[in-house]
């Protein structure tokens, strides 16, 4: 019985995953300032923090970097992402499959989905060094790619297991939870970072600035690290979640947002998420290096646990559960949307399973500042595609919705600008050496004028023919 | 009137979990009391505010 009714409530699960969301069901801001600081609060910035702090970044670089990119990442899910949502009110997926084909958007949801369950898999393992706390688990270093003990495979099991379950029941269930868990998440993040400030040397406010300078973001990064400057770290905070806004990737979240300036709620992800928890989970690493002797050991659980207890351990725990849920929910939407027929619980299981398998792996959270970075990168140019096909593509006196137009299931377009833009920026990266955290602006403007000029003579060349016949 | 309780209960939980640190911060209160404060401001968080957050809104 009770099984029979758990199957039917997430059967009844609705997303309008191929229509747009009726107006009954818009959400007004409560919900999307809940859901980006819920979101952008998240086990991710445990590891980012003190990845800063490890790549010698210098105070002022922080400050004023986090500063300029957040406000253009805001401005980036302001005026490119969320217009098109309240536009069209319709999931990144369906959009894709009108514009550029069902073959190639069958790819591009595969390519997708596998970047967030390796996100996703990424907060599990934040989640993980948390719960291992009590088991004393060994905890991965900076170097450890493998996981490095059965004990760990358990938690992070136990971890995407429960995750996995949530994400099941939907997108409402993750931001009923997100924003519940929010206001105290940035709390403890704040209240871990104040309470340790004494023992870094700083005995009133006076004194966080020289300290900042001298200990924390000394500019000096741990050995085996790259140096990291005021540019990587505005590029980074920009670019970090530019699969989402760039990307249009929320557009199947904003698309219940009833006014499109709800994009700017991703404010609260951005300056509070982005900007305060990196700051403070940057401080709590700094106590750590200085008391473990510039230990190579990286595992936010004992660091959080160190300064805030179990509150602090809960909190990562937390933290990284709300980020993973939206996460696997989305990859679930990228699958489903190649055999609509699936049952999206049934797709977010599966999808789940992949992430907590990834999950395993250290080398996620090791190499997070890299992973995204190119998670951004791979999936922007597809944002490119749709921003130029709504707004430019009709004033060249061309069709917009191309495959759905013309009844293709492949947009060779939309498949140019993909592979051209990642083209472009692995030359760049190979032969100039550009750090993949520069490389998403360059490649934004290849791939809209690659989908611009290839759709001008596709559809050209189509109409010369039908008129010649 | 339960509502307004638990928003109460809620806030305090907060408050109990960001203002012991200032204290730390200021040398009135040692880092393992403030331990035992966030802890306690948790329970009362998690304990409270789902009973009030979310309530009433447009759900899907």
């Amino acid at each position: 019985m009770a099984k029979t009714s758990i199957k039917g409530h997430l059967d009844s699960v609705e997303e309008f995953e191929r229509v747009p969301v009726p107006e009954s069901h818009w959400k007004g801001w409560g919900s999307f300032i809940g859901m980006y600081a819920g979101e952008h609060t998240a086990g991710t910035e445990f590891v980012i923090g003190p990845l800063f702090v490890a790549h010698g970044v210098s105070a002022a670089g922080l400050i004023f970097g986090l500063l300029a990119g957040n406000f253009l990442a805001v401005l980036s899910w302001a005026f490119l992402c969320a217009p098109i949502a309240a536009k069209k009110r319709l999931t990144l997926y369906y959009m894709l499959e009108k514009i550029c084909g069902k073959k190639l958007t069958a790819i591009y949801n595969v390519v997708n989905a596998l970047m967030f369950c390796f996100l996703a898999g990424a907060m599990i393992a934040v989640s993980a060094t948390a719960v291992g706390i009590p088991f004393g688990l060994s905890m991965p270093s900076l170097s450890d790619w493998l996981p490095n003990s059965a004990g760990w495979i358990v938690a992070v099991f136990a971890i995407g297991a429960i995750t996995t379950i949530v994400a099941m029941f939907g997108y409402n269930q993750v931001a009923k939870f997100a924003s519940i868990a929010a206001p105290w998440m940035i709390l403890v993040f704040v209240a871990a970072a104040v309470a340790v400030l004494p023992q870094m040397g700083v005995e009133s406010v006076s004194d966080f600035w020289g300290v900042a300078k001298e200990k924390i973001w000394t500019g000096v990064p741990l050995e085996g690290q790259s140096k990291f400057t005021f540019w990587h770290v505005m590029f980074f905070a920009w670019f970090c979640n530019m699969a989402m806004h760039i990307g249009m990737a929320d557009l199947s979240i904003l698309r219940y947002a009833k006014k499109w300036y709800y994009g700017f709620s991703s404010a609260t992800g951005m300056y509070v998420g982005h900007y305060i928890a990196w700051v403070a989970s940057g401080i709590l690493y700094s106590l750590f290096l200085m008391e473990s002797n510039f230990s190579t050991e990286f595992a936010p659980g004992p660091i959080a646990y160190r300064a805030a207890g179990l509150a602090g351990a809960l909190c990562v725990i937390i933290a990284g559960w709300t980020t993973a849920n939206p996460t696997i929910y989305r990859a679930g939407l990228a699958l489903q949307s190649i055999r609509p027929k699936w049952k999206t619980w049934k797709v977010t299981m599966v999808v789940g399973m992949i992430t907590t398998a990834a999950a395993c792996f250290p080398a996620l959270v090791m190499k997070l500042l890299d992973f995204v970075a190119l998670y951004g990168l791979i999936l922007m140019p597809m944002g490119a595609v749709i921003l130029m096909d709504i707004y430019l593509i009709p004033r060249l006196g061309i069709k917009s919705n191309y495959a759905e137009t013309y009844k293709k299931s492949f947009s060779m377009s939309a498949a140019l600008a993909w592979i051209l833009t990642l083209g472009f920026s692995l030359f760049l990266n190979l032969y100039f050496g550009v750090e993949i955290f520069f490389l998403g602006l360059p490649g934004w403007f290849v791939a809209a004028i690659v989908y611009m000029v290839m759709s001008l003579l596709i559809q050209k060349s189509k109409l010369r023919a039908s008129e010649g016949v | 009137m339960l509502k307004s309780l638990l928003k109460v209960v809620s806030y305090a939980g907060l408050f109990l979990t960001l203002i012991p640190s200032i204290l730390v911060f200021a040398d009135r209160v040692d880092l393992n009391t403030n331990k035992s404060f966030m802890l306690l401001g948790t329970v009362l968080w998690f304990g409270s505010s789902p009973f009030w957050m979310n309530k009433g809104k447009q759900g899907k």
